[in-house]
């Protein structure tokens, strides 16, 4: 029975659907038929008909539906369909030829059967065989509304923003999920006939990018319960977004800002120019001097500097003038008392400059300055700078006679040349050639006392002649060799001078010679240190030339130019140094 | 050295920490009716009871529609009359109005939904015997026919899972399902195809069914009131 039954419904069905079209078909224009059937919300549904203008079927109620559904059955056999056709439970009064079904009439997963008829039940117009959710056609959504999301940056493309809410008649079943609505966005260009179609799912919201500014969209949403049919679109949006191009004020904007970077670049550059110029081009280094070590500046080693210095010529003026250790002795000439202050050249390095007499200043150079005043200029210019020799505790000869004796004659006013005796010359073999006339005056001034003067002025000439006496007892040679040659001196000048020079010549005998003085007299031995002060007349020293000689300035009657002996074991290391440079 | 092993150890401590937040979770799944520590929350399973129920929704509307496109022809295709006798079980009655479904309660409404379930998973695994045998079935359909079957079958372990914390052990006492007898199974193969597309638009419709109870269900578990108005 039950495969019999099948087939007959299945032979029903395939006759219904057959012949429902044709019969419609021929009698589209006349005969009354079923519209549609449709539910909004998967809970009621409606059906509705037609009547065409049929004579017959113009009043209302000439129409009836009649509905079947297969039901199930409590008994076990639900094959067996329901044969029971039932009326329109209720007909609709706002609107005519329909028919509601309200929920409880309402059964979702089983087939529901329509069936038109007549009044009389006897003609079937219409009929047609549904589910409740195939026919559902769920409302559009309301309150379309879309919102700017992002704009672009040059303003031409936009991202926007459509929202809506769910159609009133299935809030509540989408509330209560009963029914699970999705939704399609479609959006266009206004004139443009293609929709472009979006997905959104559950979501009451759609995310339109790249929408063009200035130009005007269309934008409509619809619903639809996933797997079925969809509702109808919504009333349609339309969307313009106006935008003007300010692409004008941002480049002049960049340009001025560019513009004003490079200003205040500038600025900066040339108000730190001295700054950056040392950054960017460090100063070169300034050259050095070879051979100058400014360490032995600061430590105060002036031996070096100064030597080196020497070999600059220019150089020396500079130093010679602003020598903070060189002390000029200042002799007073009218004050009688003496005041020593002899005159240290240090380290003044050997050289043949003649100008070394700008500072010194020698107004009495030790000649007694109680008779004749007149004398001191004449001594002033002669006095030259001893550098040249730059010994230790070398004086020269004129400068023998640090001390102004007391004058003692005073019959020859004019000259305190007693006690002097003029250095003449010097001879090749270094010995001092003393004026004899010096020693007339003295013997004639004063004649009564001129031996007691005489021993008296011997004393202290001799004591005159005494250089300071360094410790390499230099000057006590000369001393001795300037005794002994007074001592044993002949009547003749030339021999007086003889036995100067002899003895002086012979340094290695001179200590011999004081021997031989000390054998002659008492005296001799005791004036071995004292010196006879020479003549009145004085050279200057002028310096020591290259070859250890005497420099003398050219006042004398003969120029002298005498090797200076260097004498053996009395010079001192330093002496030599300070000679050869 | 000591850093490797100061890291190793950190590492070790981060992968326990996870394994013990991700384990009872699977535990949950995977126990069904004997999970004692399970502690998901009611909400929680109704979720993932609705996602599958969605899911699973889905997918066979989709077969249904393919299978529509490769295998039934436009003329013989009148799906209403199948869905109405052949898809609902027999012997117990599933409420099928909303109004009935709201006067249900929600021991019914699981029952139901339980019931359904049970009741569709022989024929999903028939119908993918089935369609091995067609000479020309894509195998996107087959895959989701399987997708369909496994896929049920979890949401049944989910659904008793749900009895059990709503209703207490009680609600356990049910019927066994129904065996899939009164599906005619004919060698013929257009009534093959024919049986297997009714399967398949029964199917879908219990699916729909099945997602809109257990939506019902959690309105009702969530907020009692807006649900219940109707």
């Amino acid at each position: 029975m039950e495969p019999i039954l099948f087939i007959c419904i299945l032979f029903f069905t395939a006759v219904a659907t057959q012949t429902v079209p044709p019969t419609t078909q021929g009698l589209a224009s006349t005969l009354p038929h079923l519209t549609g059937c449709f539910s909004r919300e998967l809970t009621t549904f409606r059906c509705q008909w037609e009547a065409r203008s049929f004579q017959n079927l113009t009043e209302p109620g000439d129409l009836r539906l009649f509905y079947i559904r297969a039901s199930k059955t409590s008994e076990g056999d639900s094959k067996k369909p329901e044969t029971k056709w039932n009326e329109c439970p209720s007909y609709s009064y706002s609107r005519s030829n329909e028919c509601y079904f309200n929920s409880s009439n309402t059964i979702i997963w089983f087939s529901y059967g329509i069936q038109l008829r007549s009044r009389s039940l006897d003609v079937v117009y219409d009929e047609m065989f549904f589910s409740v959710e195939d026919i559902v056609f769920p409302d559009p959504p309301v309150g379309l509304n879309w919102t700017l999301l992002s704009m672009s940056t040059s303003g031409a493309i936009c991202d926007i923003v459509v929202s809506w809410d769910t159609p009133s008649s299935a809030e509540e079943s989408v509330k209560t999920g009963w029914m699970s609505l999705v939704y399609e966005t479609h959006y266009r260009e206004k004139y443009s006939d293609q929709w472009i179609s979006l997905d959104n799912g559950k979501v009451m919201q759609a995310y339109i990018y790249g929408l063009r500014s200035n130009v005007e969209y269309e934008v409509r949403v619809r619903s639809q319960m996933r797997g079925y049919n969809y509702g109808d679109f919504s009333e349609s949006i339309f969307i313009l977004i106006s935008y003007k191009e300010s692409r004008i004020p941002i480049t002049a904007v960049l340009i001025f800002a560019v513009i004003g970077i490079g200003v205040i670049l500038m600025l900066l550059i040339v108000s730190q120019q001295q700054k950056l110029m040392v950054i960017l081009l460090p100063p070169v280094p300034g050259p050095k001097i070879r051979g100058i070590d400014p360490v032995l500046l600061q430590k105060g080693q002036l031996n070096e500097f100064t030597s080196i210095l020497s070999t600059h010529p220019g150089l020396r003026p500079e130093l010679y003038s602003n020598d903070p250790w060189v002390e000029f002795i200042e002799v007073d000439i009218d004050e009688p008392h003496e005041s020593q202050e002899e005159l240290l050249i240090a380290n003044s390095p050997v050289s043949d400059s003649p100008q070394m007499s700008s500072g010194f200043r020698d107004d009495d150079s030790g000649r007694a300055s109680c008779c004749d005043p007149d004398l001191s200029d004449h001594d002033q210019t002669d006095l030259s700078h001893t550098s040249a020799s730059g010994h230790d505790g070398f004086h020269p000869l004129s400068h023998a006679h640090s001390r102004s004796p007391q004058p003692v004659c005073p019959q020859d006013s004019g000259w305190p040349n007693s006690l002097y005796s003029q250095v003449i010359d010097i001879t090749q073999r270094g010995e001092v050639v003393l004026s004899p006339e010096e020693q007339e005056i003295v013997n004639s001034c004063c004649h009564n006392e001129a031996v007691e003067d005489n021993e008296n002025n011997k004393r202290k000439e001799r004591q005159w002649l005494a250089l300071t006496p360094d410790e390499t007892g230099y000057t006590s040679e000369i001393t001795a060799n300037v005794i002994s040659a007074q001592h044993s001196k002949p009547n003749s000048p030339t021999t007086d001078q003889l036995p100067f020079t002899e003895e002086r010549q012979e340094p290695h005998n001179a200590f011999r010679e004081p021997q031989d003085l000390t054998d002659s007299s008492p005296l001799s031995t005791a004036f071995l240190i004292l010196a006879k002060p020479p003549s009145p007349e004085y050279t200057m020293v002028e310096g020591v030339d290259w070859i250890n000689s005497l420099l003398l300035k050219p006042n004398t009657q003969t120029s002298l130019q005498k090797t200076f002996p260097a004498p053996e074991g009395y010079l001192t290391a330093e002496f030599l140094d300070d000679i050869t440079g | 050295m000591k850093h490797t092993t100061v890291l190793q150890v950190c590492v070790g401590f981060v992968l326990c920490s996870l394994q013990a937040m991700i384990v009872p979770a699977l535990d949950c799944s995977g126990q069904g009716l004997e999970g004692a520590s399970c502690t998901i929350s009611v909400e929680k399973l109704l979720d993932r009871a609705v996602q599958h129920a969605e899911l699973i929704y889905r997918i066979s509307a989709e077969s249904k529609m393919m299978f529509e496109e490769m295998f039934i022809p436009l003329s013989v295709m009148n799906p209403h009359v199948y869905g109405g006798t052949m898809c609902a079980p027999r012997t117990v009655a599933v409420p099928a109005s909303k109004s009935e479904i709201q006067q249900i309660s929600d021991k019914w409404l699981l029952r139901s939904v339980l019931i359904l379930i049970q009741s569709w998973i022989d024929p999903l695994a028939d119908l993918q015997v089935s369609l091995e045998n067609y000479d020309n079935a894509p195998s996107v359909l087959l895959n989701r026919t399987k997708w369909l079957h496994t896929k049920l079958m979890s949401l049944e372990q989910g659904v008793l899972i749900l009895i059990k914390q709503i209703l207490g052990e009680g609600g356990l006492l049910l019927d066994g399902p129904e065996k899939t007898a009164d599906l005619l199974v004919s060698p013929d193969i257009f009534e093959s195809v024919r049986t297997d597309y009714s399967v398949l638009c029964c199917f879908r419709k219990v699916a729909h069914k099945i997602e809109i109870f257990l939506k019902l269900l959690k309105c009702r578990q969530t907020d009692k009131q807006n649900c219940s108005v109707f």
